[in-house]
């Protein structure tokens, strides 16, 4: 077996052949119902749960820092643990394009496996299928993450005049990253996506009984989508200090060049949390104590709205302010 | 019967003038001619409109004893008469109360004027009570829409209200024959409004303007209140105080304006014209942008690399009196954080810009609405418009369509010439209200209602919430003042305008219907507006050549705009020709970081010297991904932009590698160009309607290049990118010659243009026609070949004119009808 072949996703000898081979070589202790139709699983009845699902057709499927499998791990897992759940449960469906390489298929499972042994989440029920070459790129992955909730009361509607908001890492790497590599262009850089999971880093948090107003991860649209989502959610301005945002030198000098806004890049491992002003100092430190929260700082506040339309606000060291919009498909020059 | 009830009825004429007949001293002018003709009857403010009533049935030679003898700042529009029946008999005349009225779109808002030569002798005669006062004023003078708070124009709204007059005050403001009867914002030392001078640490009530005229001369910087917002002020010859102002203003090079003390001492630091000289003269007393002298006294940093400096005169009583004690022109620049608007309060001065000056003059009469000075430029053999600010603006302008249903004939009145006439089949039709929106940088908000138009000063770019702000507030005000709910929004096609998504979301809270209109189609519509007021033969219909040349504008073709050629009307307004195109690599980053367009046009037109001359200056990095960008069209966006071809040359020649300021680039290219006498062109071609530069730009490349060797050796002395860039053409009179050779062409192509449609006059609108040369050019060439052609005159060619074309475009294509 050097490259996946239709036959393999006909259900038969072959695709029994391609899931014990390679599927179970790196899957298998995760998988809770081998050989079943379902995965079974049990709720304690004061337990909430929340469920996401989200479907990764990265491109290219292997990037610095990361490829798609272990994107599709940690997607789904930092959205639930979005909603201050743990992760404890994935599901995972494989869409494989006639004609990809095993050894491409093996190294994505094996950062799979990777990511949810260090999540420590078992997969409930996995389905693999084969499509004719051209139908899909490469390999699709669609997972859904099951997580129990351990911190009630996040929502992007919580946001209140004087809250605190808190990046917890640097930003932009990841676009950046994904951006350079489909462009072909060559950015001589040891630039890495950012993608990791946000559960562990978060976990000590969720234990406390800090209150945590809003939390979220800053994938597509990046810095900008999440704060405005939560301004118009939460019906109030977000003012920023430009200088507090934490951005890698080489992000920002590849930005520049290429003509991006790290605000508005996709992360898979940054996360954005708003709390009230007199946690804020101690949230920082927790995060700080974990070792992908080395960067966490306070970025901005929330303010009430000045204006009929909520807004989120940069601002930089000598006070000039400008609008930091809700990122915009095509990049239109507006000035002259 | 009849005839017995007839004797006791009267029969009195009513006259409603309208136009700027508020604030001007208008009804005390009306008492005079009423008092000379002996008539009988009354004058009172009605809404923005003056209201007579005469107990004369021919009130002929009354109309134009008032046309002909109107005071000099009033503006007579419209005159309608109509006859009325009275029960009592009126005896004398007399100035009666103003009556609040929904107001029309030809109610309008009178304008700042700067101090009046009565007034400021005034204020140098010891005897008299306004000896020395900074707010001398009267109804030809002073402030006016900076200070009101809603028509009719009376001191209870505006924000002089708070202050009480004196009894001599009282007693000249309720005199007719007084020229402050009815000056609104009358006051005098007895009843002065009161002025403070702030240090670090004290307060100082006595003498606070001696005491700032004292601190410029120690070189400090000092923020000053004047009419429309605070300025920040500097001693003009005093280099380290005007490199701190830039400093600390974080304004690297953009230039500022010099307030002399009078005209002998403007024409010492600059050249002036007739023309230049009456509009610095002119009770709008705006910033004329001239020629520079060479004066070895100035700063260097007020205008760097520039030969153009912006003179201002003082114009108001505070200037005046702050140059009894300096002998020398002072740096004057609006207080304000970049790309926001005009800061009033002393809270907020302190607030966003408390590290920049070091002592404020402030006094406590409240400015309501912001409003900056007017800028002012001799563009194409006229003064035209740079910036629309104090004493110009909110701009009133009435279009007339001689073709519509309306026309002078059918009235009653006697009309002077140049007043229209308003139908009144039309008056009660009622056509929509509508509102242009404006565009993203130097927004404004034009109302338009049965032709008639109200155009706000300029406001800022949008991208800021103080700005947005302020465009909101002029919403408001334009709106309360009216009582009007706008019907049709008029917007921007560019999606990601922030004047395109509040007039989303206004149509829908209005609710208002909404309409775009593409960036270049609203230049096109303002100045073929502009060219129907200043020829009557020019009418919606007449056929005409739009020359748009700007910045960036989002074409129909999603493509970046800002070279195009338009033939049409106010109605059809076909796209005939464009530049080619240019790319922006990296997209709108490049705008600042020119060397990028120079880079991409060098790449683009294999211009081989000037691409190793780039490759040798930038890191090797950058190069290597700006090319692949280029070549795999990555970030990378086309357009047609002239605006941008004036960056890409100024990079090309080693100009500027960033620009600091919008339009350094054609600012600097202006200045060398200047300095060369040179009739040359360079070879362009128009092809398919598309204007091809590849041989300017071969030809250019072949200029700078002859400068090789100069350049190469300097290279090697200058590391830095943007100095490297420097050297590419490290000869000033190459870099002089290409300039001149680079504007003398593009006066060519708008020529050439021209000679494909010979039928047709030509308009010019957009950012490009700001450019002093540029303008000069056009018109030599045109009027040498006896081609009509009209340019902005009361609207600026820049951005600022997009909300105007915009409403124009409304009025003759919205749909009358809401159908939301």
């Amino acid at each position: 077996m050097k490259k996946i072949t239709l036959a393999q996703g006909n259900g038969g000898r072959e695709t029994n052949e391609l899931i014990e081979k390679i599927f179970e070589k790196h899957l298998g202790s995760f998988l809770l119902a081998k050989g079943e139709d379902a995965g079974r699983f049990c709720v304690p009845m004061t337990q909430a749960y929340c469920v996401s699902t989200d479907s990764y057709v990265v491109s290219p499927i292997f990037f610095a820092g990361g490829d798609i499998g272990k994107l599709s791990v940690c997607g789904s897992c930092n959205d639930v643990a979005m909603m201050g759940a743990k992760p404890m449960y994935l599901n995972v469906g494989f869409i494989l394009e006639e004609g990809l390489e095993i050894a491409s298929l093996e190294k994505i499972l094996h950062s799979m496996a990777q990511e949810l042994n260090h999540a420590g989440v078992s997969i409930l029920s996995a389905d693999t299928k084969v499509v004719p070459r051209g139908n899909v790129d490469k390999i699709f992955i669609n997972t859904t993450a099951i997580g129990a909730v351990v911190k009630e009361g996040i929502s992007a509607k919580n946001l209140h005049d004087g809250d605190v908001i808190i990046l917890s890492s640097h930003i932009g790497s990841h676009g950046c990253v994904i951006f350079s590599s489909r462009a072909e262009i060559d950015l001589h850089s040891d630039l890495k996506s950012d993608c990791k999971q946000l559960y562990p880093m978060l976990a000590g948090i969720f234990e406390t009984d800090i209150s945590i107003c809003a939390l979220r991860d800053a994938t597509r649209g990046g810095l900008a989508a999440v704060l405005n989502e939560w301004a118009n959610a939460s019906g109030v301005d977000i003012v920023l200090e430009s200088e507090k945002i934490p951005v890698l030198k080489e992000v920002q000098g590849v930005c520049e060049i290429l003509g991006l806004e790290p605000y508005s890049l996709a992360n898979e491992g940054v996360c954005v949390l708003c709390v009230k002003a007199c946690d804020a100092k101690k949230v920082c430190e927790m995060l700080q104590s974990h070792p992908d929260g080395r960067e966490a700082v306070v970025i901005g506040k929330v303010q009430a709205r000045h204006s009929d339309t909520p807004r989120v606000i940069l601002s930089n060291p000598w006070g000039t302010k400008r609008f930091l919009d809700m990122p915009q498909g095509e990049l239109l020059p507006r000035i002259c | 019967m009849y005839s017995l009830s007839a004797k006791y009825k009267k029969i009195y004429t009513k006259i409603v003038v309208s136009g700027i007949v508020q604030g001007v001293g208008f009804r005390p002018f009306i008492y005079r001619i009423a008092q000379d003709f002996g008539v009988n009857g009354w004058v009172r403010n009605r809404g923005g409109s003056v209201e007579i009533l005469l107990d004369s049935q021919d009130p002929k030679d009354f109309i134009t004893a008032m046309v002909s003898l109107a005071p000099i700042s009033a503006r007579i529009d419209n005159v309608r008469t109509s006859v009325q029946e009275c029960d009592e008999s009126l005896n004398g005349f007399a100035i009666i109360e103003s009556q609040k009225d929904a107001l029309g779109l030809e109610s309008k808002i009178p304008k700042d004027m700067a101090i009046c030569p009565d007034c400021l002798k005034e204020m140098h005669d010891g005897r008299d009570r306004h000896y020395r006062y900074a707010f001398t004023t009267c109804t030809n003078c002073g402030p006016r829409y900076s200070i009101i708070s809603s028509l009719p124009y009376d001191r209870k709204n505006t924000s002089m209200a708070s202050f009480l007059m004196c009894e001599d005050c009282q007693n000249e403001y309720n005199d007719p024959s007084d020229r402050r009867f009815g000056a609104q914002p009358n006051s005098c030392l007895k009843c002065a409004i009161p002025m403070k001078f702030y240090t670090a640490g004290d307060v100082c009530e006595n003498e606070p303007i001696q005491k700032c005229a004292q601190a410029i001369l120690n070189g400090e910087i000092v923020a000053i209140k004047g009419v429309g917002g605070f300025a920040l002020v500097c001693d003009g010859r005093n280099t380290s105080a005007v490199e701190r102002l830039r400093e600390k203003k974080h304004r690297p090079k953009k230039p500022f304006a010099l307030m002399a003390k009078d005209l002998p001492m403007a024409l010492e630091f600059v050249r002036l014209d007739d023309k230049e000289i009456s509009a610095l003269k002119s009770n709008a007393a705006p910033i004329v942008l001239a020629k520079k002298k060479y004066n070895p006294l100035l700063a260097p940093a007020i205008a760097p690399s520039l030969d153009t400096l912006g003179v201002i005169l003082p114009y108001s009583g505070i200037h005046h009196l702050l140059f009894d004690w300096l002998d020398f022109p002072i740096v004057f620049t609006s207080a304000n954080v970049s790309g926001e608007p005009i800061i009033t309060s002393l809270f907020e001065l302190n607030e966003k810009l408390g590290d920049v000056f070091t002592s404020v003059l402030d006094y406590e009469r409240e400015i309501l609405h912001p409003i900056d000075d007017s800028v002012m430029a001799m563009l194409g053999g006229e003064m035209g418009v740079i910036r629309l600010g104090r004493g110009l603006a909110p701009l009133d302008i009435e279009l007339f369509d001689p073709n519509s249903t309306d026309s002078p004939a059918n009235t009653n009145a006697c009309v002077p010439d140049c007043a229209k006439q308003v139908d009144n089949a039309r008056e009660k039709s009622k056509s929509a209200l509508c509102v242009g929106m404006g565009a993203e940088q130097k927004s404004s908000l034009t109302y338009v209602k049965d032709n008639k138009y109200l155009i706000s000063p300029f406001i800022g770019d949008l991208n800021n919430p103080a700005s947005i702000c302020r465009y909101e507030e002029i919403f408001e005000l334009f709106s309360d003042l009216y009582a009007l709910n706008p019907d049709v929004l008029i917007h921007d096609n560019h999606p990601n305008y922030h004047s395109s998504i509040l007039s989303a979301k206004k149509s829908l809270q209005l609710p208002a219907n909404r309409i775009s209109i593409q960036h270049h189609r609203a230049h096109f519509c303002a100045v073929f507006a502009e060219a129907m007021l200043q020829d009557k033969a020019f009418t919606p219909q007449t056929k005409a050549l739009g020359i748009i040349w700007d910045g960036t504008g989002l074409g129909d073709d999603g493509l970046i705009w800002g070279g195009e050629v338009f033939l049409g009307n106010l109605t059809t307004i076909e796209r005939v020709g464009h530049f080619e195109t240019l790319p922006l690599i990296g997209g709108e980053g490049a705008i600042k970081n020119i060397y990028k367009i120079g880079y991409g046009l060098a790449l683009q037109y294999g211009l081989k010297g000037l691409i190793e001359r780039f490759e040798e200056g930038l890191p090797k990095h950058e190069s290597t991904l700006l090319k692949t960008m280029f070549e795999k069209n990555t970030n990378t966006i086309s357009t047609t932009s002239v605006g941008r071809l004036f960056d890409g040359v100024a990079s090309l020649c080693g100009l500027l590698g960033e620009t600091t300021y919008e339009g350094e680039a054609g600012m600097i290219l202006e200045s060398l160009a200047n300095t060369c006498d040179s009739q040359d062109c360079y070879s362009f071609e128009i092809s398919n309607d598309v204007v091809i530069y590849a041989p300017m730009l071969l030809e250019i490349q072949k200029d700078i290049l002859s400068d090789f060797c100069d350049g190469d050796q300097i290279a090697k002395k200058m590391p830095d990118k943007v100095d490297k860039n420097a050297m590419l053409a490290q000869n000033l009179a190459t870099k002089r010659l290409i300039a001149k050779k680079f504007i003398n062409t593009l006066a060519q192509i708008a020529f050439a243009w021209s000679e494909k449609y010979p039928e047709m006059p030509v308009i010019f609108s957009g950012g490009v026609f700001q450019n002093k040369l540029l303008c000069e050019r056009v018109q030599r060439i045109f009027e040498k070949n006896g081609r009509k052609f009209y340019m902005h005159r009361l609207l600026p060619p820049n951005d600022a004119c997009i909300s105007f074309g915009q409403a124009v475009f409304a009025q003759y294509n919205a749909p009358k009808e809401n159908n939301f």
